[in-house]
């Protein structure tokens, strides 16, 4: 399970300061799938660079497993717990809302290079996803010979092929179509059931309902609401409500 | 006299030349790219104690013409100095100075504007710093900084010409001499260009080679 505590983030320096998340706390099991929605700029993408560890909260702590880092974290500890942080790292399998392909290797080096080695075991899995993600007229491809849809497709195998106990993925649909969009939905159904605990960052509303076994809302910095995906059908509060009726007049939502 | 046969009179003459300019061209390039490469990498890492003056020295050498800083160098400096060096010295010292900076500018600001998501991005797929560096950083660097530095290299090379203002016999001093025996410009000179064109193709070959392998394109299509 990962776990975080009264996690406060601030960002910038000096007069640019700004404190980005407040006093949050959630928690993500392993074998299910939380949504994390909100408006833009309300700290969703900080909240998973926090929970990776990829951001140093100012105060709080974060636990993954058997692992727990308290915040704030000296000079001295940080170097102590370089390895540590490492270790809580290599447990989660993180796709990031830019994606961050190497630009200089091809899609498939992209996804085997982290790999070292390939297993026979790892070469089936590989051709999985690339049927399962019809990967194939483009995996030797450049990113930058590739389209957003088919650059999200190899960073989310990028993140499988390396096994995390936990999954990130930061608006992994939004360049998808539906098609693909229902693929990563069934897919991270059966990852669910293989034990992995997997957060998604979205706006899409219909995905979410359909994924979640748990719903968080961030806005402005804090979670307001979390509950099952009921309550993305009966927001209890009026921010959560007007979040989605907003997204309803836009893309019509079904209730 | 025709062109063959100012060669083969003065055939080494002009190796003495080549091999002067040759000289300095390899001791610059040398000196600039390993001390230039560490400064930028220093300058990098420590921004206020090193960066900093070194971006300065770096805009005031830009500021002076390269014949004036050598001519500095040869004749004011020494008598400042009471010391008398070798025109070959102070053309690679002057030469070296001017390079350095050029290649540690280009480093510093390579390293300083790479982008910080790649190295998340492979530090979270499990690689090691080393291997970051090494796999990543490097290439991406090198793609970088490559254009500018063949260009800053080629530069280099042409500017050995100024040793001969300091009485350096490279190769168009020697030229110099040899027209002033045989007046016969359009050949002598025609023979210098040859010369340089000899040196400074096979460079461009591995410039092109070095860019294809490292400067593909990778801006979206």
């Amino acid at each position: 399970m990962i776990e975080i505590k009264n996690i406060n983030v601030e960002l910038g320096i000096n007069s640019t300061k700004k404190l980005i998340l407040k006093n949050n706390s959630l928690k993500l099991d392993k074998g299910t799938i939380t949504v994390l929605t909100g408006p833009s700029g309300s700290g969703k993408s900080t909240l998973l660079k926090t929970i990776s560890l990829l951001i140093h909260p100012t105060s709080g702590e974060v636990m993954i497993d058997e692992l727990s880092y308290s915040f704030p974290i000296s000079e001295e500890i940080k170097l102590r717990d370089h390895f540590r942080i490492n270790n809580g790292r290599q447990k989660m399998g993180i796709v990031f809302q830019d994606l961050h392909l190497i630009p200089h290797w091809t899609n498939y080096q992209n996804i085997v290079y982290p790999l070292k080695e390939m297993s026979s075991e790892q070469k089936h899995k590989l051709d999985f996803f690339i049927d399962l993600f019809q990967m194939n007229y483009f995996i030797h491809h450049y990113p930058n010979e590739s389209s957003r849809g088919e650059e999200q497709r190899v960073a989310l195998v990028r993140a499988l092929m390396l096994n995390p106990e936990y999954l990130l993925l930061d608006e992994i649909t939004s360049a998808l179509d539906p098609e693909q969009t229902v693929n990563i939905l069934k897919y991270c159904n059966s990852i669910k059931a293989l034990g992995i605990g997997i957060l998604i960052i979205t706006h899409y509303i219909p995905f979410a309902r359909k994924a979640a076994d748990q719903v968080l809302f961030l806005d402005n910095g804090i979670i307001i609401e979390k509950g099952t995906n009921e309550i993305l059908s009966n927001p209890k509060t009026e921010r959560l409500s007007s979040f989605i009726n907003s997204l309803r007049y836009i893309v019509g939502i079904e209730d | 006299m025709n062109l063959f046969e100012i060669i083969g009179k003065y055939h080494e003459e002009f190796l003495i030349g080549i091999s002067v300019t040759l000289k300095i061209a390899l001791l610059v390039w040398v000196i600039g790219i390993f001390v230039g490469g560490a400064l930028g990498i220093l300058g990098a890492k420590y921004r206020k104690s090193i960066g900093i003056p070194s971006r300065a020295i770096s805009f005031i050498l830009s500021g002076i013409p390269a014949l004036v800083f050598l001519f500095w160098l040869h004749y004011p400096a020494q008598n400042l100095f009471h010391v008398v060096i070798d025109g070959f010295y102070s053309t690679v010292f002057a030469l070296s100075v001017i390079n350095t900076f050029l290649v540690a500018d280009l480093v510093r600001n390579a390293l300083l504007n790479f982008p910080e998501q790649y190295k998340i991005s492979a530090e979270v797929s499990g690689f090691s710093p080393r291997e970051i560096v090494w796999r990543i950083q490097l290439p991406l660097i090198i793609r970088q900084i490559l254009p500018g530095l063949l260009i800053a290299e080629i530069v280099m090379l042409h500017s050995t010409l100024f040793g001969s203002f300091i009485s350096v016999d490279e190769i168009f001093r020697i030229s110099c001499r040899i027209n002033s025996e045989v007046y016969r410009p359009v050949e002598v000179f025609s023979t210098l260009a040859v010369f340089f064109l000899i040196i400074s193709l096979p460079i461009a070959g591995i410039a092109g080679w070095l860019k294809k392998k490292y400067s593909r394109n990778l801006s979206k299509v």
